[in-house]
């Protein structure tokens, strides 16, 4: 369009100064102009008559996994001779390979395909836009179009294989699991001595209480073992998180939420997710691969927010978790989430706190120096002071250097079981 | 290939004004012409987008002044013409280097260039034929013609303004 105002204008001024100076010369300076224009108005494309269809190779991938894009446009209007294609790719995204926009001429009824590959980072992409733009061929004129084939890619975080994560709420379900239920029965673990009943096992009698308590006959007891429910907190407030070099603290987060969603879900345990952050996105507790895959798709569209309800963790709804059953909250934590969560612990959640350590990740980012080293030995003084706080509380807590391996890291943490972990019985 | 043509437009319409100024005896200006030539020859060097812009300008404005100095008005207008076909050339070879793929790229620019050509050379031949033939017109005719020239521009611009948008 400036081009044809520059063009318009640059006539304009040559016709008003030949007329003004009576000068043939001058005035014949403006045919070729002129002829531009015509040129330009005579083969300039018509109503724009296209339609576009987008396909995905897949529309669910992990991180890292290119995924092919094939567009096609077809014009269902008259001829264009040239015609700008261009697909918007989303920040997220990273053509990888193939072309995302082209130049070509469309022939009534042609059809041209685009075809590239892209990836990107974890997210809930939304494909979508395409601008087409057609003009003459001396490009005067020119029409634009913005063509909507929207589509939906997510790009799921990455699960890192853990161990298996030993936890001890005070209530679980009625199916049988990996979890010790504070009950007795048939298990593995022994549990205590009850008086002997019809159809115990014989091989269960414990002779030496019998013994000691005769005529009365004693048998063992065992820990049942069941499925639990496991409630997910991951904290995505803004606060919280730190940006490091090409990478958020908050991303090592979801890697860590989606390790344990599938950790607990492959045990048979009962999962919900809560991303808390500038709204609460809200996962329903369900079982198996297919609420691997909801929790999956929850937090490959994690994003941190900000919200003044939401700034501090006391309003995590605890309706949400059934009454005693096991949280545990994936956060790098402030000084002020201490009493929320004291708070749950007295209401008999069993809690544990895996904390991504901001302190070390946002030491890396900046210069040595005597000052640098300095704050952050006071910061973790003020950390390692907060964690011990929440272990008095009897909450669990896993302090994570991002740098090691996440597997590593929880393993090393929950091998130091507190006494109160290890008694049997004791809430 | 168009950006062989777009550098060849260049030296044409550089050349063609400097010729011009030159014959008519005003070397100075001739020189600083051929400054403005290798200017444009530079910043498409460079890619500087915004040059072509101003070149375009300054080449019709010296076509313009030239034809006011009744230098040789054919040479003025090849200078006008060549220098309107690199202004358009380098807009097409951005559009070619913005995308990441061009559908039969040869024929498309051969396809482009052969339309330049014929509007470039059918400008030049009414604008010859303008020349040639000498007809005397009263001063109120030829205002009335220009007024109704300039109505028609005013109102086809805004066609093309409106349809554009």
């Amino acid at each position: 369009m400036r081009r044809l105002l520059l063009l318009g204008g640059l006539v304009y001024v040559l016709l008003l100064l030949g007329l003004a100076l009576m000068s043939g010369p001058l005035l014949t300076l403006t045919i070729p102009l002129i002829l531009y224009l015509v040129a330009a108005l005579a083969y300039g494309p018509g109503e724009l008559h296209l339609t576009a269809t987008r396909s995905l190779s897949d529309d669910r991938v992990p991180k890292g996994k290119p995924v092919t894009v094939q567009l096609t446009i077809t014009n269902q209007g008259a001829g264009l001779e040239r015609v700008e294609i261009q697909d918007v790719i989303p920040q997220q995204l990273e053509v990888i390979d193939g072309e995302s926009s082209l130049l070509t001429s469309l022939a009534p009824g042609e059809t041209t395909t685009l075809t590239y590959r892209v990836q990107g980072g974890r997210g809930d992409v939304k494909l979508g836009t395409v601008r087409v733009k057609a003009s003459d061929e001396l490009g005067l004129f020119s029409r634009q179009a913005v063509l909507k084939t929207p589509k939906r890619l997510m790009i799921l975080p990455e699960v890192m294989k853990l161990r298996r994560v030993a936890i001890r709420p005070r209530r679980t379900r009625a199916y049988a699991g990996p979890v010790p239920a504070r009950q007795g029965g048939s298990g593995v673990e022994f549990f205590g001595v009850r008086e002997y009943q019809v159809g115990d096992p014989l091989r269960w009698i414990n002779w030496r209480v019998s013994a000691r308590h005769r005529p009365s006959l004693f048998t063992n007891e065992f820990e049942q073992e069941r499925i639990t429910d496991v409630g997910l907190i991951l904290d995505a407030r803004r606060r919280t998180d730190q940006q490091g070099r090409g990478i958020s603290l908050f991303e090592h987060g979801v890697r860590a939420t989606a390790s344990l969603a599938a950790a607990f879900l492959s045990e048979g345990n009962r999962v919900g997710l809560l991303v808390y952050g500038g709204f609460l996105d809200w996962t329903f507790p369900g079982y198996g691969r297919i609420q691997r895959e909801r929790i999956l798709r929850s937090l490959a569209g994690a994003e941190t927010g900000e919200s003044r309800v939401f700034e501090s963790l006391d309003f995590i709804p605890t309706r949400y978790f059934p009454a005693k059953s096991q949280l545990v909250l994936i956060s790098p934590l402030c000084d002020d989430d201490v009493s929320t969560l004291v708070r749950l612990r007295a209401r008999g959640y069993q809690l544990m706190v895996v904390s991504p350590d901001p302190i070390t990740f946002e030491a890396q980012t900046l210069e040595p120096d005597p000052a640098v080293a300095l704050a952050v030995r006071i910061a973790r003084l003020e950390r390692d002071l907060l964690l011990r706080r929440l272990q008095r509380a009897g909450i669990r807590t896993v302090d994570w250097q991002v740098d090691t391996p996440f597997d590593r890291a929880l393993h090393t943490s929950l091998s130091r079981q507190p006494h109160w972990f290890r008694a049997v019985g004791v809430e | 290939m168009t950006a062989t043509a777009l550098i060849a437009s260049i030296i044409a319409a550089a050349s063609a004004l400097m010729l011009a100024y030159a014959l008519g005896a005003l070397l100075l200006p001739a020189a600083a012409i051929l400054f403005l030539g290798v200017t444009w020859v530079m910043g498409q060097r460079l890619s500087w987008t915004w040059l072509a812009r101003l070149m375009v300008g300054l080449f019709v404005v010296t076509a313009a002044v030239g034809a006011v100095l009744d230098l040789s008005t054919v040479l003025l207008l090849v200078g006008l013409i060549a220098a309107l076909s690199a202004w358009h050339l380098d807009g097409f070879d951005r559009q070619l280097k913005r995308v990441d793929a061009v559908d039969q790229e040869q024929t498309l620019q051969r396809r482009h260039l052969r339309r330049l050509l014929l509007v470039d050379g059918l400008g030049l031949f009414l604008a010859v034929l303008a020349l040639t033939v000498q007809i005397d017109l009263s001063f109120g005719l030829a205002l009335v013609l220009g007024l109704i020239a300039l109505l028609g521009l005013s109102r086809a611009i805004g066609f093309l303004r409106r349809e554009g948008s």
